[in-house]
């Protein structure tokens, strides 16, 4: 295993607390990076986050943490983003303004639309609870590597408002349903995954997609 | 079918778990941190730690419980009582909390609670609400009134009203409790539970009255609550996460059935 080490990116943006936490209890070593000038070739990086996408996108290009993060990932870094953190690896949001992504995975990020459900009952946002994941395509590489590491009895645990659209189907690994939409849970593209749920909130199944991430070469 | 949360609610006095009756009379239970952990293991789906003092002594307290808590325990924990100001809030999520519930600085000070949204997301503020029944002005139905410092003092003001602003201001979930039921174990106040969840369109919470698998199966189906906050009957070990789980199902109220490896 590289000794360059896990770098868990600090944008101002969400909980890192937790993230490292459970970054330790897997039994890894872990530095911040908050900004830039701190990035210095880790091994694995884990962009977190909770927030809002315009908000979340601005911090990092004050930060100066674009290029160091994109450079990262078109070379074949490890990367895994997790909720905000997963929707910022795509093109374009749509959350207050229309707000350019990463760019790193096709697709835009739109609000759960709130219409009303077969049931006739509005549906409630944000979307707030432990889901199963449906594993998607049959694509070998990593969207299988990353699928032996869930299993469709485990649940994850999401929180969130807005959700990624038009995600190529190549680029997919797993989905949920919550109230009739289908939510992308993992999408994947290279060595970067991107997770709308909580792995570090979602127990034990979370923690073993975790220490899956942490300990791949 | 959507999954109906079960959440501990753990009830703080400096560093100790304590349980009362209607907000009040606390009997000392032990060490929040390893109820928590067994929760965990034991499957719950998310912790609510309340400041029951809510003083300033009883915030340092309660930050080192959640500290510790978040070095074992990966679920989502909510965390609330006292908390006054942004400020507050930040420092509660830095020592590792995912959610900030806020009660009576909300009701003195509104605006509290756009300013968290704003500056956490709104997914992060759970407003929390005491309530009472009252009579009605004109004398038919039921209405209910708010509450505040820990259920101690009357604003005078409707429940639903203040809900209604709550939301507007930009709260992402409900957490409403029932001082008439908090403690009881006779069952939560569906007339409550039901005239709220009609109402409003972010996440409820129900909190107050949980005694009997039943009254969870009744609040959901009649009350139509998306989480169930569940404490005494916990804490007493009177109920079990797996017993209540299994009532649930059988009754048509779905719930997680968590990982076997924990």
């Amino acid at each position: 295993m590289s000794d360059k080490g896990i770098s868990i990116i600090d944008y101002g943006r969400g909980n890192l607390a937790s993230v490292a936490q459970a970054v330790s209890f897997c039994g890894f070593a872990h530095r911040f990076v908050s900004c830039g000038a701190e990035f210095d070739d880790p091994s694995h990086v884990i962009l977190p986050g909770v927030g809002a996408f315009p908000d979340g996108m601005k911090s990092l290009h004050d930060r100066d943490l674009v290029k160091p993060l994109t450079s990262f990932m078109e070379q074949g870094g490890r990367l895994l983003g997790v909720c905000l953190g997963m929707q910022l690896l795509f093109e374009r949001g749509y959350e207050f303004e229309e707000t350019e992504g990463l760019g790193f995975i096709r697709g835009s990020v739109r609000r759960i639309p709130t219409d009303t459900t077969a049931g006739g009952r509005m549906r409630k946002l944000p979307h707030i609870g432990w889901s199963p994941l449906a594993k998607v395509g049959l694509e070998d590489g990593l969207q299988m590597q990353v699928q032996s590491a869930i299993t469709e009895q485990s649940q994850f645990y999401f929180v969130h408002s807005f959700f990624a659209e038009d995600v190529p189907t190549e680029n997919l690994v797993a989905v949920t349903s919550s109230d009739g939409v289908t939510i992308p849970a993992i999408v994947a593209r290279n060595n970067v995954v991107g997770v709308q749920f909580h792995p570090e909130k979602s127990g034990a199944a979370g923690l073993d997609l975790l220490r899956w991430f942490l300990q791949s070469q | 079918m959507a999954q109906t949360r079960l959440i501990a609610r753990l009830d703080v006095k400096g560093p100790r778990l304590v349980k009362g009756i209607h907000l009040e009379g606390f009997r000392f239970l032990g060490n929040p941190q390893e109820y928590a952990e067994r929760y965990y293991r034991e499957g719950i789906d998310e912790l609510l730690y309340l400041d029951a003092v809510a003083s300033l002594y009883g915030r340092e307290s309660l930050i080192e419980v959640v500290r510790n808590t978040v070095r074992h325990v990966f679920v989502p924990i909510t965390v609330g009582g006292g908390v006054r100001s942004v400020d507050d809030a930040a420092e509660l999520l830095r020592a590792g909390a995912d959610k900030i519930a806020v009660n009576t600085a909300a009701v003195r000070n509104p605006q509290l609670i756009s300013d968290i949204a704003r500056r956490f997301g709104s997914q992060c503020m759970v407003l929390s609400v005491d309530v009472r029944r009252r009579p009605t002005t004109s004398g038919e139905g039921v209405a209910w009134e708010v509450y505040v410092e820990n259920g101690r003092d009357r604003t005078g003001m409707d429940a639903i009203t203040w809900i209604r602003e709550g939301i507007k201001l930009g709260a992402g979930e409900l957490l409403l409790t029932s001082i008439d039921r908090e403690g009881t174990t006779k069952g939560f106040d569906i007339d409550l539970m039901k005239a709220v969840s009609q109402e409003i369109s972010i996440p409820l919470i129900a909190s107050g009255g949980m005694g009997t698998s039943e009254h969870l199966i009744r609040v959901v189906k009649e009350g139509g609550v998306d989480a169930v906050a569940i404490a005494g009957v916990l804490h007493r070990n009177q109920l079990s996460l797996s017993e209540i789980r299994r009532d649930a199902v059988l009754n048509g109220v779905a719930v997680r059935m968590p990982d076997q490896t924990m």
